[in-house]
């Protein structure tokens, strides 16, 4: 007798084999475009492949996002006194400092996601003004190598993706992020198309520029893509060759 | 982060949406993303607060869905950072049964059965195939319609096509779990 644990059992087996065989969940901005419908045939399988094997996502997909505001009287509408202490909690988060990111510049988490390229991305009119000393011997050092980049539609038409040339023990990479910004992401971009390998929250530092600090060991050689956002929204993409050394 | 100089009335059409709108978000974090009520509220909290930064470049329904935007990719990018939930069901090595069943013929038995309903699933076409697993992991028919992209209707017919096939791979006796809809 087949119960529907021996179904459940078979399923997530089939479930982690496809999870090897197609890879990570699709990243934030496809989804919200497969959700509204906006994605290629090809593609949007390839989401729903993703999705059935990553249950999670596929959950935050089937739950309808609420749409009906609560009224007055209803048990979810907040009265004045609990709007009133929201409002205030609010208002200290919104000036608070945030360290979530250690001062705004996070360390890769993980090797996987170091696999990451190599780019350092100053705007114009924006520099970078730290200086980075090279220290020898067995005292701890970064290396920050700077290298202009100009976002992907300046160069359209023009040049193909920037070649990094930084050499040192790390890649400092920073970015301007308009206020809108919500998130930025790392792609790698293959013959088979786009690959997430890293994303955050978009925090800027005081100076509304974001950092990145990338060890050079776990740079691959490849084409990658910075990309900018806010919600679905490219705000701005940046495109790099890493070669090998 | 560059923060604007407190707004009245930016700050009243704010407190608006968030009073009717806080409750329904965190039971949204809760259902879609099955989080802990708190981690919810959090969440919530996250969402509105990007939300606020930059609502002002938004109105009407363009407000709503910017809003959407951000909620779910808060929420999203939270999932990411903790990475897939563990599953805690055991598995079986489908590859070498006789490795389960150590010498028990009523669990080799159920290893080679497993085997050949795995088998017969991954043998599905793939429309068919993508609503048996959602359904199998417990999404409901409007679920499985809305990831994917289809109606209920048709996550019905692709469900009733997919049993019948099963059925003629596994034999007419075979049971399927419960259906709830």
């Amino acid at each position: 007798m087949i119960t529907k644990a021996d179904w459940q059992a078979v399923n997530h087996e089939l479930m982690a084999e496809q999870r090897r065989a197609f890879g990570e969940p699709p990243p934030t901005e496809q989804l919200l475009a497969y959700t509204r419908g906006e994605l290629p045939a090809e593609a949007e399988e390839r989401v729903r492949d993703l999705l059935v094997c990553h249950p999670d996502f596929a959950r935050a997909v089937a739950v309808p996002f609420p749409r009906e505001a609560a009224m007055p009287g209803e048990a979810d509408f907040l009265s004045e006194t609990e709007l009133a202490n929201e409002w205030a909690q609010l208002q200290r988060r919104l000036h608070r400092p945030r360290s979530r990111t250690g001062g705004g510049v996070l360390q890769f988490p993980h090797a996987l996601t170091a696999l990451a390229a190599a780019i350092a991305l100053v705007f114009a009119g924006l520099y970078w003004q730290a200086q980075s000393q090279l220290h020898r011997l067995d005292a701890p050092r970064l290396v920050v190598d700077e290298q202009l980049l100009q976002p992907d539609e300046r160069t359209r038409g023009g040049q193909p993706a920037v070649t990094l040339t930084a050499r040192g023990d790390s890649f400092l990479l920073i970015v301007k992020v308009a206020p809108e910004a919500t998130q930025l992401a790392i792609v790698e971009r293959t013959a088979a198309g786009e690959r997430p390998l890293w994303s955050s929250e978009a925090v800027p530092r005081n100076d509304g520029t974001f950092a990145v600090i990338v060890p050079r060991r776990f740079v691959a050689p490849g084409e990658y893509q910075l990309v900018v956002s806010a919600g679905a929204e490219r705000l701005a993409t940046y495109s790099v060759r890493v070669e090998g050394e | 982060m560059k923060m604007r100089k407190s707004d009245d009335g930016r700050d009243e059409r704010f407190k608006s949406l968030y009073q009717k709108y806080y409750r329904r978000m965190v039971k949204y974090y809760v259902h879609a993303f099955r989080l802990e009520q708190e981690d919810a509220e959090e969440l919530t909290h996250d969402a509105f607060l990007r939300f606020y930064e930059a609502m002002d470049e938004y109105r009407g329904e363009a407000e709503w869905a910017f809003f959407e935007s951000i909620a779910r990719n808060v929420a999203l990018n939270r999932i990411r950072s903790k990475g897939t939930i563990k599953r805690k069901m055991e598995y079986v090595d489908l590859e070498h049964p006789k490795a389960v069943a150590a010498g028990q013929a009523a669990q080799q038995h159920d290893a080679l059965e497993r085997k050949m309903m795995h088998d017969a699933i991954a043998a599905l076409a793939p429309s068919q195939r993508q609503a048996v697993q959602l359904w199998l992991d417990g999404f409901t028919y409007d679920e499985i319609a809305r990831v994917l992209r289809t109606t209920p209707e048709g996550v019905r017919s692709r469900l009733r096509d997919a049993r019948r096939l099963l059925r003629a791979r596994l034999g007419d006796d075979v049971t399927f779990p419960e259906d709830e809809e």
